[in-house]
């Protein structure tokens, strides 16, 4: 019997922490809106380089006005009266998430306040901590923590003719209980810059970023790929579990949906909000749901792999 | 719930499967508090009061939907030896099948999905 004790709120932590506000009214003339997928977004920057690079990857998602309900991020420019020094403070609606000196860990920061944003605040969906592509019309859910490599999975899949919803959220509406897309752009890392290039995936090694303890990354703008690269809203036809560097090339064991069930919920960001609804919702989707585990250190015959399963659904296990 | 943690650490009082040190045995209940979803013989678990995820292999359900409060552990212990081909009436495997029970029990009772009661009571 394993237990997992759900922590109450993510709302908790974000309350305890310190909050700054920053006065940012005067600063309107930069601002610009976006809906990538659900989310809505305006980001307004001193710095002329982050607006660019984000405008390059979201410009399709681009809105005139503000959606009333938008995620506002403000990158602000401040020198330190001590030393001098230049420091740019990322806002989160209204609330000072990071401070970097870097101006290149700047726009990885806006997407990691923005990531921090959708998981606490975007209302309306069970979210789980996963990269999700489709495949012919069925949603695939890769759930991981952290470093896991899901975008470097979803960017394989990508280059293989995947439809992409998100390399980071999991977002399942309750009423449909469809994955719903979040297409983001895909933050690659710096030891899969060569996997992703061979594969032939537009990354710009120009464009390297800093991402802290992540390292150096690139975003890899989905619609540069293909313009039809984005997924429609679809079912959840598998649930596959990865794992990485286990010594085989690619190899899907299945596991039972109570197990599936019990680790989805350990990464969903946001189950303490829905509770019994939530758990009822997982396990619904589940129920119609593949569920696997994948081991795997070979991006090409992990493709293949899936792909001759989703095939071939009655396939229990396929090597 | 303190009590019933009390009890599992105290085994004998908890599976207590030969009633001569009390009036009546003790009777493990599944909590309603607790919301089950069964999936392909296993389960997952919800813990309403507690917000807490558990899972159940099959053995460990079947265990679980035995706690009706109606059954002892005894009763419980005959149930899985049926179900498991095992003869209940060979004194060793009659106390490996107890023994694999108070211990499932013990375990459900600890992780706060089962409550035992003893004489109409919550211990």
């Amino acid at each position: 019997m394993t237990q997992l004790t759900i922590p109450t709120s993510l709302d908790g932590l974000h309350s305890s922490k310190a909050a700054t506000r920053v006065e940012v009214s005067s600063r309107v003339e930069q601002v610009r809106h976006y809906r990538i997928g659900t989310v809505a977004v305006s980001l307004q920057s001193d710095l002329p380089r982050v607006q660019q690079d984000f405008h390059a990857t979201y410009r399709p998602y681009r809105l005139e006005r503000a959606p009333s309900d938008t995620f506002h991020i403000d990158v602000l420019t401040k020198r330190s009266w001590r030393t001098g020094r230049r420091y740019f403070h990322i806002l989160g609606n209204g609330e000072e998430l990071f401070v970097t000196r870097r101006p290149d860990a700047v726009l990885p920061h806006v997407e990691w306040a923005l990531n921090g944003l959708v998981a606490r605040y975007l209302p309306g969906y069970l979210q789980i901590h996963a990269a999700v592509m489709c495949y012919n019309g069925v949603g695939v859910v890769f759930p991981g923590s952290p470093g896991q490599g899901k975008s470097t999975l979803a960017a394989g899949l990508l280059a293989r003719g995947w439809a992409y919803l998100s390399d980071e959220f999991a977002l399942i509406d309750p009423q449909t209980q469809l994955l719903t897309p979040y297409p983001k752009a895909l933050c690659i890392k710096e030891g899969s810059f060569g996997v992703v290039r061979d594969m032939g995936l537009p990354i710009d090694l120009s464009r390297v970023h800093y991402k802290g303890a992540k390292g150096r990354v690139v975003m890899l703008d989905p619609l540069a790929v293909r313009h039809d690269a984005i997924s429609e809203p679809c079912r959840i036809g598998a649930v596959v579990f990865p794992q990485y560097g286990q010594g085989k090339s690619a190899v899907m064991e299945p596991i039972s949906r109570a197990q599936a069930v019990f680790e989805l919920v350990r990464v969903s960001f946001n189950f303490a909000k829905f509770r019994q609804r939530g758990f009822d919702l997982l396990v619904d989707v589940v129920r119609q749901a593949r569920c696997f585990q994948l081991r795997t250190d070979d991006l090409t015959k992990t493709g293949e792999l899936l792909e001759s399963y989703l095939k071939n659904p009655s396939t229990e296990e396929a090597k | 719930m303190a009590l019933a943690e009390t009890s599992i650490a105290e085994p004998s009082l908890v599976c207590n499967d030969a009633p001569t040190r009390a009036s009546a045995p003790m009777m493990p209940r599944r909590r309603g508090s607790v919301c089950c979803h069964e999936l392909d013989g296993e389960a997952v678990l919800y813990d309403l009061a507690h917000h807490a995820m558990h899972y159940l292999n099959s053995t460990a359900l079947v265990v679980y939907n035995l706690c009706d409060g109606g059954r002892t552990i005894a009763n419980i212990g005959v149930v899985m030896a049926v179900l498991h081909d095992l003869d209940f009436q060979d004194p060793e495997v009659r106390a490996q099948v107890l023994a694999d029970v108070r211990q499932t029990v013990a375990g459900l009772v600890e992780n706060g999905l089962v409550e035992v009661h003893h004489e109409g009571r919550v211990v």
